[in-house]
């Protein structure tokens, strides 16, 4: 049995958003909220392209990074310098944006909200023809509220306090990056594409998918839920 | 410069083996001292390297915190292979000016003693204003139950935990308010002040508690000493104490960002920054520019005492002692020359600038005095305080002339009382008001010679009433004039006995009997001036 060691990090947060009440214009707090965490996120989780020699040997190459302001928060990021992953985090995050403003979300409160995971997962070779599994190791969800803002004032105390907020999160991510915890294994040439993302041309993150839902209750994939069902499984033999 | 060349040259570590798990030599270190691949050196193989990682983290460290305070956007390529100077693999460029100046404070630094790296806000033209905003610590610990190892895989896993860490100081770095700070600074025009970065080594003495740390003194500490002095009493000769409260504010927020457990020692990276920023109010639209460019010049290490921001010592407070300003303790108001108490803050350019070096950029509510022989004849007003009089310059004088004027003024008041009282509204009399005779008192002290037109009156106890030594012969004016001049200066130097009988009162009984005989004469009187009114006036 494999001795699987996972830890779920979940960061459940609370963010105002704003809205205005005469008419609905486009906000992009939510995508730059969710995209300076994610990326924050993902340049701690991505190694540089791993070149394979003889023997075993392997040579890593190096990561750039990037400082991206954000227009409707008073924040700058750093991300990966990958235009493939940039454009993989937009597609998802306005993914999640158009859902979460959908008119057709809405809970009783009249409240809009959502919640989107980034999960880092290993995958796990199954004989055929059963797909392969994905075991998750870690897990990093926001959940966003969206709240109507009525005056210019409140749009700019606003802005400043997101800023400040993600601000925080960001040194929060740093110190749970630093603690000693579980990585998966380097792997050999032939698995690596079990561990790692390697359809990127100039970096190689972690195996990472992103989900989102705007029901209430959690998202559907959790570590504790794929850790039950192995245990099942193993005891089911 | 062999040294640097090597450095600059040496390979990353990307040439350790590829599986961790099945490695059957040690790692090759391509470069550095004696470390040739597969040369025995047994244990002490991983220690070098980790010493040299520790190195370059430590070099690479200040390289990301002093360009990310520069005041502009970072973008680096991606690479997909590596190239020699790209440490942990992240490729961050290396400024010139920021690489030398930390390579000096290495060659010198003792082997546990951390490198510090200062963030300030100082503005050019005033170089006693400084304000710290950040102080990042970066410290190997070299722990004593080491384990050595020449495990290759321990120290791949202790290359890339530095790496990760890297990262998160990247990510930290424009997460806090400086950052804010540098840019914004950096787009404003204005060059009054400035962002300096200072590198330099410091003791830590105390291991667990995070309050601040010791700096070395640059011109006393010894070169290239093998361990930083132990002994308290040898530490206080040779370092300061810089205490993050005093330095950086109250509010201060102190952080560890990470650290790196090797075989050999923890390497940790922390931070203390400031949260409240006090500045003038021209700092919000001041520019700054980033000092650490190429073309200019490097800043001396400047050493800043742990009490420079205590109000105690602040140059305003000492100003009396140079300058010509004086001042006691602060809860009593204190006057100077002939100014009344002025209650404004000091501020270079103005008049009442009492001489003090500088304006100190905290804010202070003191109270400050203007000081001596301002030019402000319109604010002289009687000073009530008659116990300060004694230590002031001039005080002698002004006492005498002040006592001189209230005792003219009270005798005026007191006649001009008496005056208006018993006079009737008479239109050839000329009536004294009170402000006539306070006028009247003021030109007199002015110069004595001058004759002054007295109008005197007839008395009301004249004629007729007893002659205590408080009334006056009206027959004689110019007898009248030479009394009041004799008279006593103050009510102090009146005999205790006032005029008037035992009891006080200055219309003694005889007096009151005289009226009250003569009380038909003074109804007549009154009568007549009535009738006098009702008779037909030109115009009505």
């Amino acid at each position: 049995m494999v001795r699987l060691v996972f830890e779920s990090n979940r960061i459940v947060s609370l963010y105002t958003i704003q809205r205005k009440l005469a008419r609905t214009t486009e906000c992009h707090q939510i995508s730059e909220v969710v995209s300076c965490i994610f990326h924050s996120i993902l340049f701690h989780r991505t190694l540089g392209k791993f070149h394979y020699r003889q023997e075993g040997r392997y040579s890593i190459g190096t990561i750039g990074y990037e400082d991206i302001d954000c227009d409707f928060i008073d924040l700058t990021y750093v991300r990966c310098a990958s235009s493939a992953l940039a454009k993989t985090m937009n597609h998802y995050v306005s993914a999640f944006d158009q859902a979460i403003r959908d008119p057709s979300n809405m809970t009783e409160n009249g409240v809009r909200s959502g919640q989107i995971s980034l999960e880092f997962y290993n995958k796990k070779k199954v004989n055929w023809p059963f797909a392969a599994e994905c075991l998750p190791w870690e897990v990093w969800t926001i959940r966003i509220e969206i709240k109507t803002i009525r005056s210019e004032i409140e749009r700019q105390m606003n802005r400043e306090y997101l800023g400040e907020l993600v601000g925080e999160k960001v040194v929060l991510i740093a110190e749970v990056m630093n603690r000693q915890q579980y990585l998966p294994k380097i792997p050999a040439q032939s698995e690596v594409d079990l561990i790692f993302d390697t359809s990127y041309p100039d970096i190689q993150p972690y195996l990472f998918r992103i989900t989102h839902s705007t029901t209430s209750p959690p998202s559907t994939t959790s570590v504790g839920k794929t850790v039950r069902r192995i245990f099942r499984e193993t005891l089911a033999f | 410069m062999t040294m640097a060349t090597a450095i600059l040259a040496s390979d990353g570590p990307e040439h350790l083996d590829g599986d961790p798990d099945r490695f059957d030599k040690p790692c090759s270190s391509p470069s550095g001292s004696g470390s040739g691949a597969g040369s025995g050196y047994g244990d002490y193989e991983g220690g070098k390297d980790i010493e040299r990682y520790v190195k370059f983290f430590t070099l690479k460290s200040v390289q990301v915190v002093v360009q990310s305070r520069l005041g502009k956007k970072v973008k680096t390529d991606s690479k997909p292979t590596s190239t020699g100077t790209d440490w942990f693999n992240l490729n961050i460029e290396d400024n010139f000016e920021v690489l030398e100046q930390t390579k000096e404070v290495l060659k010198s630094q003792s082997s546990e003693i951390p490198i510090v790296i200062e963030i300030s806000l100082q503005s050019v033209t005033d170089t006693n204003t400084k304000l710290v905003l950040e102080l990042w610590s970066i410290l190997y610990d070299r722990g004593s139950d080491n384990s050595p190892t020449n495990s290759s895989r321990v120290i791949y896993n202790v290359y890339n935990r530095m790496s990760l860490l890297l990262k998160s100081l990247l990510c930290v770095t424009r997460s806090l308010p400086a950052y804010k700070l540098s840019r914004k600074l950096s787009l404003s025009e204005d060059d009054e002040f400035k962002l300096y970065y200072n590198v330099f080594s410091a003791i830590s003495l105390f291991k667990g508690d995070r309050t601040g740390f010791f700096k070395p003194k640059v011109k006393d500490f010894p070169q290239g000493a093998s361990s930083p002095p132990k002994d308290t009493a040898e530490v206080g000769m040779l370092q300061e104490y810089i205490d993050y409260g005093s330095v950086l504010g109250n509010g201060y927020k102190f952080n560890q960002l990470g650290k790196v457990v090797t075989p050999y020692g923890t390497l940790s990276l922390e931070l203390a920054y400031r949260t409240k920023m006090e500045l003038s109010t021209n700092f919000s639209q001041g520019a700054c520019q980033f000092v650490g460019t190429p073309s200019t010049p490097n800043i001396n290490k400047l050493m800043i005492k742990s009490d420079h921001y205590a109000i105690e010592n602040s140059p305003l407070e000492n100003a009396g002692q140079k300058g010509l300003g004086r001042q006691r303790n602060r809860s009593t108001p204190v006057t100077f020359g002939m100014g009344r108490e002025n209650i404004k803050p000091l501020v270079p350019g103005s008049p009442n600038y009492g001489g003090s070096p500088s304006s100190s950029p905290v804010t202070t509510n003191k109270k400050h005095f203007a000081a001596a022989f301002v030019d402000d004849a319109t604010l002289f007003s009687p000073i009530d305080e008659e116990a300060d009089l004694d230590d002031m310059p001039l005080g002698n004088l002004l006492k005498k002339s002040m006592m001189m004027q209230r005792n003219h003024q009270n005798q005026r008041i007191e006649n001009g009382k008496m005056d208006t009282q018993a006079c009737p509204p008479d239109q050839n009399s000329k009536t004294l008001t009170n402000e006539e005779t306070v006028a009247l008192v003021t030109e007199q002290d002015e110069s004595s010679n001058d004759f002054v037109l007295v109008d005197l009156k007839a008395l009301p106890f004249a004629g007729g009433g007893s002659s205590s030594s408080g009334t006056v012969d009206s027959s004689d004016p110019i007898q009248f004039f030479q009394e009041v001049q004799q008279a006593p200066v103050s009510l102090e130097s009146l005999p205790s006995h006032p005029p008037g009988d035992e009891s006080g009162n200055l219309i003694t009984d005889d007096d009151l009997k005289t009226f009250e005989s003569e009380l038909v004469i003074f109804d007549d009187f009154v009568k007549k001036l009535i009738s006098t009114d009702q008779s037909p006036p030109s115009g009505d």
